[in-house]
């Protein structure tokens, strides 16, 4: 099962009077609810978290700096390519990225602390 | 091609805008903060005069006919790409179909005014007097010399071989070069022609309080809100040329702040300039907020303009640097 596979099937329980189905896997858990033909998504994976790690030296941001907010929430899904966090060197902004689709755990390093080459940032549990 | 989807007012087309035309009454016109355009030019690989839409009304809604890689430099507000948010002064890429909504909102620690969207290869209308700028009181430049409306399609040109890594962007301004009085924001301002033949009890107010931008504020100029100004003795002056940044005093003795549209000549006495280096600051101001007039002198406002100058080329120097940073890690798009 994969999540845009559980996406699918959620989008099918709509159409139905199923209240809730609950899918388990070795990977996961997608938890589909289903009220009056709206439904929710909630995945849950049990892989292990794998650390994320800078590719560049820099003042390691989890917040835009325009912005109060983090740029990721804990427990979030996050997919291929989302930026979670940003490199700054200067006035220039370099994005960190999820490597692959992911639950975005938490981060490793401070808003606004310098880091260097492969310092862990943040934790991503794999899909 | 972009085409709106909103029916949004004021959204204009602006690039740095038309200079060497105030002796025929056209006026300068150009986005209103050029900072955010050039930084989002820089981004992007574009021409530094490259052409974007200036955004100053919510929600405004485009749909992208081709992919293309865009920022949204100025204001921080609520943005999203079909149902992904989007991030301020980072570059995007943008599929073919994909819609973009910008909403008034956000957690914005730099409260401003006016979203850019910038667009590899620029708005391409056509140069009208030498720039792509929208001339609303002459009705001409721009796209087909009018705000955009509901159901426009924008012309987009050829966008640059430079490389443009997803998610790369600047520090605003705003930011990097801050400048605020008592919590509220400043402009630097030179003395004008008659700044003596005002009192010195209002001169002494003008530096002293807050103005507020009013509601009868646009881009052709800023009427202010604050202690009355009051002349020495009644003037009378000939109407004479005048350019953006101005603070006229008219007689009622609230100032108003020429801006970008504004006309090239004008006969209310003047109390001050606001220096070039800051109008990219005033462009921003919401209406309903506070300015705060700080005086500077010639010196002063020339080193002041260096020191945009000077950031122009740090953003420029440093996005190469990414550039090349972005490919050694394997972000190329």
């Amino acid at each position: 099962m994969t999540n845009d596979q559980a996406a699918l099937v959620a989008g099918w329980l709509a159409a139905t009077d199923i209240a809730l189905l609950e899918l388990n896997g070795p990977d996961g858990q997608w938890l589909i609810r289903n009220e009056g033909g709206k439904t929710t998504l909630t995945i849950s994976s049990t892989r292990p978290a794998l650390a994320v790690s800078a590719s560049h030296s820099g003042v390691f941001l989890t917040h835009h700096p325009l912005q109060n907010h983090c740029l990721v929430q804990p427990e979030t899904v996050v997919k291929q390519g989302q930026i979670v966090g940003l490199l700054q060197a200067g006035v220039l902004l370099l994005p960190v990225v999820a490597p692959h689709d992911g639950v975005f755990v938490h981060y490793l390093s401070a808003d606004r602390s310098l880091v260097g080459y492969a310092t862990p940032l943040f934790e991503l549990r794999p899909l | 091609m972009i085409e709106v989807l909103s029916s949004t007012a004021l959204a204009t087309v602006q690039d740095l805008g038309r200079f060497g035309a105030l002796g025929w009454g056209v006026s300068h016109s150009g986005a209103m903060d050029r900072l955010a355009l050039a930084a989002g030019n820089i981004l992007l690989g574009n021409d530094d005069n490259s052409a974007a839409v200036e955004i100053p009304i919510f929600p405004f809604r485009v749909r992208f006919h081709h992919a293309c890689n865009i920022v949204l430099t100025g204001a921080d507000h609520l943005a999203r790409l079909d149902d992904q948010p989007l991030q301020p002064w980072l570059v995007a890429p943008v599929q073919a179909g994909q819609v973009l909504t910008v909403e008034r909102g956000g957690s914005s620690r730099w409260q401003a005014s006016r979203v850019y969207l910038c667009v590899a290869g620029g708005i391409d209308v056509p140069l009208a007097l030498g720039s792509r700028s929208t001339q609303l009181r002459g009705q001409f430049g721009g796209y087909q010399g009018r705000t955009l409306q509901q159901g426009d399609r924008l012309p987009v040109g050829v966008a640059s071989d430079v490389h443009c890594p997803a998610g790369m962007g600047v520090v605003p301004p705003a930011l990097s070069m801050p400048l605020m009085v008592e919590g509220t924001q400043a402009i630097r301002v030179l003395w004008a022609a008659e700044y003596e033949a005002f009192t010195d009890h209002s001169c002494a107010e003008f530096w002293a309080k807050n103005w507020k931008i009013t509601s009868q504020s646009d881009r052709y100029g800023y009427r202010l809100a604050g202690p009355m100004i009051e002349s020495k003795v009644p003037l009378e002056l000939r109407s004479h040329g005048i350019v953006p940044g101005v603070i006229q005093v008219p007689h009622g003795g609230q100032p108003i702040i020429q801006m970008r549209d504004a006309q090239p000549s004008g006969g209310y006495p003047k109390i001050g300039t606001v220096i070039d280096a800051d109008l990219w600051r005033l462009g921003q101001v919401q209406i309903g907020s506070s300015v705060r007039f700080v005086e500077v002198s010639w010196p002063e406002a020339v080193k002041a303009l260096q020191d945009v100058t000077d950031w122009l080329e740090e953003v420029r120097r440093m996005v190469a640097l990414g550039r090349t940073a972005q490919k050694g890690a394997g972000h190329d798009q």
